[in-house]
């Protein structure tokens, strides 16, 4: 037992790259994104002795990050998520100034997406999670997810063009 | 006419392998609708390309450290902050216990006749580290804290490591007094912690429960074990192992 509470340390570890790549799309702040990934983490090593994901440990790590962000963190970030980038301490990597700039105006776009929306285009864009997958994680019909996909790409396509 | 849902499925690799083949077919007869399959591939690159370099970051040293040493969750943000700021590098307090243990052996505790006492060597230095011995390796191997035996040694809680291994916190009551926790490993008990117990004011006693063992011991431990200190029905099944994992 003890060494598979180990293995999924080792996995989840793993994963961080991904999970806060998840927790940036939902708070633009490096640090509150980092926060959110630390209290999700403590979460589910919490939980990693009474229940373990059954299924993929992305797709259970991520619903755990997100429950995070609604029941606790999303109350207490720091800032509007509208602030400028350099404040938010983003750095976009090492691409050219125009990649920089293409990569700051997409995601300033998704931070005014309705949060809603925002998780599903992270989970299936962004994370390339299939729809049910992406449903399982945000708890909703798979209808639901997919509709407000459809609306997300309809509003950030009007936001980009 | 392809519906939008359809192709929006399409881009994203959502079709059965049937009906991506018919869209496939039918996009060759419908630029209009070619055209909105190649606007919605933009859009999904330009989206995985905005977030890519989150991957490429390194990841912070506190997010990894959360992983390995898994507390209880933070019951707010503000904690989860304060504790990033306040919490010591994770292993300093095995640090700390290794510069005790290190002292016992340059010298420190020299006159304090621990490792010379009339009952033997209680400790002795190996390369896996520090070892309990004499009295010391007895107590941990025999006494159980649930039938407590007279004795200098007394031993407190004992529970799993984070590793897997079984610990024992104990206190010796002669020679100056001595507290720590020791696991279990490869027939030996290796010492995790050691520091002086705090005498209760006025008693003159060293206090022996668990509860009173130095705040450094307590702390090492505390970091260290996985889930719950044993009760006494586990505490017995773990000595019928020899304190195998």
């Amino acid at each position: 037992m003890n060494r598979s509470h180990e293995a999924l340390q080792q996995e989840i570890i793993a994963l961080l790259p991904r999970l806060r790549r998840f927790a940036r799309t939902i708070t633009r702040h490096v640090d509150d994104a980092d926060d959110l990934v630390q209290v999700a983490v403590e979460r589910a090593l919490k939980r990693l002795d009474q229940q373990r994901p059954d299924g993929r440990l992305d797709g259970w790590m991520l619903k755990i990050i997100k429950n995070a962000w609604i029941d606790e963190v999303r109350a207490r970030v720091r800032r509007d998520p509208l602030f400028a980038p350099e404040e938010a301490g983003a750095h976009v990597g090492e691409g050219s100034a125009e990649a920089d700039q293409q990569a700051l105006s997409i995601q300033a776009a998704m931070a005014r997406l309705p949060e809603e929306q925002r998780l599903a285009v992270s989970l299936v864009l962004v994370e390339g999670l299939a729809y049910q997958e992406a449903a399982d994680v945000l708890d909703v019909p798979i209808g639901t997810l997919t509709s407000r996909l459809s609306r997300a790409r309809d509003a950030l396509q009007a936001m980009l063009a | 006419m392809i519906p939008d849902d359809q192709l929006t499925a399409y881009i994203d690799g959502q079709l059965d392998a049937a009906t991506r083949a018919r869209v496939e077919r039918e996009l060759a007869d419908d630029p209009q609708a070619a055209e909105r399959v190649s606007q919605l591939r933009a859009q999904a690159e330009r989206l995985r390309a905005a977030y890519a370099s989150v991957l490429a970051e390194p990841v912070p040293d506190r997010l990894v450290a959360a992983v390995r040493a898994a507390g209880p969750p933070p019951a707010s943000l503000e904690e989860a902050r304060a504790r990033r700021t306040a919490r010591a590098p994770v292993r300093w307090a095995l640090r700390e216990w290794a510069a005790v243990a290190a002292a016992v052996f340059v010298g420190a505790l020299v006159g304090q006749r621990l490792s010379t006492s009339p009952s033997g060597g209680l400790l002795h230095p190996a390369p896996a580290g520090l070892l309990a011995d004499g009295a010391l390796a007895t107590a941990l191997s025999e006494q159980l804290a649930s039938a407590p035996a007279g004795g200098t040694v007394q031993v407190g809680i004992s529970y799993r490591a984070k590793e897997g291994e079984l610990c024992r916190s104990f206190v010796v009551a002669s020679s100056g007094g001595l507290a720590g926790a020791a696991c279990h490993r490869d027939g030996a008990w290796v010492i995790q912690a050691l520091a002086r117990p705090t005498k209760t004011p006025g008693s003159g006693e060293y206090k022996l429960a668990a509860s009173e063992l130095p705040p450094a011991v307590m702390r090492a431990i505390e970091e260290q074990m996985d889930g719950e200190p044993f009760d006494a029905a586990a505490e017995a099944a773990a000595q019928r192992r020899g304190w195998r994992p």
